[in-house]
């Protein structure tokens, strides 16, 4: 009898990199991509035309026009909807239930499958539902302000996706603890809505608030790759990359290791 | 791979605190202990098909988790081909398989071919050896033709089939079956019984089963295992399980003339009666089985005669009853 032993040289990656391609080609995501598009072309509608109703005639308020503020809410929108909205709670239920525990019985850091899976299924997503809202935009408000900030959204949208990625993980976690993710999923989305410029650029917040909350992981799930996409410039983006970048090492830290923790907790408790 | 026996374990506890009373705000809810495994010992020799049963809650789920190593014991030790599951656990996953009857492995909206990849990139397994491994497994289970079917459009007797191959891919010493057959056709419960015990026979692989299906037992297993309350209450064959705790015979007797018959024999239950003909359960505690032969014959001539063992599923029914008791 012989035992499959790991070739080590470049398995993790391989191991991982698959799982998110393998992920990402999932047939029930096409669907749910679909009706997700739907929803938020929708709702980038409905704000479209506020916006327009409200900055007529090239009327702008701190820099945005009515086409920037239009193309702004259609990548934000298309971007924060990448991630499953659902995941946080369906993921801390599966802790909670100890369902997850199943999982340990592969050879596989719990936390990395579980993220290589879901990074490689939103990022399908955001590329899936971003036509749908750059549809919409351009049909209401004409075309793009900028191509070459539609061309940055290549970067910048699915770091944005792993940065939302990565809080929402690191959030699921405390179902270990506290045995109920709802209350976390509820104020992390009011944060990407609000903190993050899902809702608004952070340029409108008042005073230093809006500087603060640039620098905070919130604002490269949305803020970033909009702004980048109606108002880009080499070294905005150069920095704000830089940031997206700096908040994925950091929260990959944060997260591997309150799951780590949570890994331990799981096989001490038994789910 | 160590050469040892299989699974080793010896004084394995696990205790659970559990809250009791309602959630209140003004008064904290009591902890109470609940001893789910009590001080088991348990050897399992390499290749051997080991029936692993008991009533709900009485350990065995704890217990399969503990050896694949995704709980720790609260004392106790185990090793498992060789390593300390809980401590080693990912080297474990590499040497052993599992299968949940309850908990599919595959990817329901990925062919199967696809799942069979990601679980060679999870195991590490070179392409050549992967495709040798595939092609053979599905060959042994006949499951060529599943390998481009989502596992959603698949029947459970087919889902189980891949189930197998996705679990076999990385060739494990042991193969934890946990209630496999539950849910499957008679058809597909038999076809599943013969491929593990093939599977067994031919590439040696240790077979641990639970499972409330007597017949998976009977087929399967080649020695059985009962827990109750976490502790072992039976440990031997089939063949000991029924002699040891088979207090009882089925006799079956066809008179040759129709009159009434007899309708108490002291010591015996009567299960069915008809003119011709008398079934009856022979309780060897009271009566010897030959006394009652003797006075079946003696009341009236038999045309014939049949004495057998009752179902295997009653004699384990007496058991968990009497260890409740």
């Amino acid at each position: 009898m012989s035992s499959a032993r790991p070739t080590r040289g470049g398995r993790l990656t391989s191991l991982y990199g698959w799982l998110a391609f393998t992920s990402a080609r999932r047939r029930d995501l096409l669907w749910s991509a679909l009706f997700s598009s739907m929803l938020i072309s929708i709702i980038t509608a409905t704000l479209a035309f506020l916006w327009i109703a409200a900055l007529p005639d090239g009327q702008s308020i701190r820099g945005y026009d009515a086409l920037k503020m239009v193309w702004y809410i259609a990548v934000a929108e298309a971007a924060v909807n990448g991630v499953d909205q659902r995941l946080m709670v369906r993921l801390g239920d599966d802790l909670r239930r100890g369902d997850m525990t199943t999982e340990l019985l592969r050879p596989v850091t719990l936390v990395w499958m579980v993220m290589s899976r879901e990074v490689g299924r939103s990022i399908a997503r955001f590329v899936l539902s971003l036509p749908a809202c750059l549809l919409v935009a351009w049909a209401i408000a004409g075309p793009p302000p900028s191509w070459l900030g539609l061309a940055m959204l290549a970067v910048t949208g699915p770091l944005a996706v792993i940065v939302q990625m990565l809080l929402v993980l690191g959030a699921t976690s405390s179902a270990l603890w506290i045995g109920d993710t709802t209350a976390a999923w509820f104020v992390l989305q009011k944060l990407v809505f609000l903190a993050g410029g899902m809702l608004l650029p952070l340029e409108f917040w008042p005073g230093i608030w809006g500087d603060v909350l640039m620098v905070l992981p919130w604002a490269s799930t949305a803020y970033v790759p909009a702004h980048l996409a109606v108002a880009p410039s080499a070294g905005r983006f150069v920095e704000l990359v830089a940031l997206q970048v700096g908040w994925i090492a950091l929260l990959l830290g944060a997260t591997s290791y309150a799951w780590a923790r949570g890994e331990r907790r799981l096989m001490a408790v038994g789910g | 791979m160590s050469t040892g026996p299989a699974i080793v374990a010896r004084g394995l506890s696990r205790e659970f605190q559990v809250l009791t009373g309602r959630p209140s705000l003004l008064r904290r809810r009591e902890r109470r202990t609940l001893l789910a495994l009590d001080s088991l010992d348990l050897e399992v020799a390499r290749g051997e098909r080991i029936a692993f049963i008991g009533p709900n809650g009485a350990g065995k789920s704890t217990s399969i988790r503990i050896l694949t190593g995704i709980l720790h014991p609260t004392s106790g030790e185990a090793e498992v081909l060789g390593l300390v599951p809980w401590k080693q656990r990912t080297r474990l996953a590499h040497q052993i398989g599992t299968i949940f009857g309850q908990r599919s492995m595959l990817v329901d909206d990925l062919p199967a071919g696809s799942t069979f990849e990601l679980h060679a990139r999870i195991y590490g397994i070179e392409k050549t050896t992967f495709a040798a491994r595939r092609d053979e497994l599905l060959e042994l289970f006949d499951a060529t033709d599943l390998v481009d079917q989502q596992p959603r459009s698949m029947s459970l007797g087919q889902r189980m089939r891949c189930e197998l191959i996705a679990s076999l891919l990385h060739d494990p010493g042991i193969l934890f079956l946990d209630e496999p057959t539950i849910g499957l056709d008679l058809i597909a419960k038999r076809t599943l019984r013969d491929l593990v015990v093939r599977l067994n026979e031919q590439r040696g692989t240790t077979l641990m089963l639970t499972s409330h299906d007597v017949a998976d037992i009977e087929t399967v297993a080649d020695r059985v295992i009962i827990i109750d309350h976490g502790r072992c209450i039976f440990d031997g064959t089939v063949e000991q399980l029924r002699r040891d705790f088979l207090r009882s015979k089925l006799v079956d007797v066809r008179f040759e003339d129709s009159q009434p018959p007899p309708t108490l024999v002291d010591g015996c239950d009567l299960l069915a009666a008809e003119a011709d003909r008398i079934s009856l359960r022979v309780d060897l505690d009271r009566r010897r089985l030959g006394d009652v032969l003797d006075e079946l014959v003696a009341h009236r001539p038999v045309e014939d005669m049949t004495v057998s063992d009752p179902p295997l599923e009653d004699v384990i029914g007496h058991i968990y009853v009497q260890g409740r008791a």
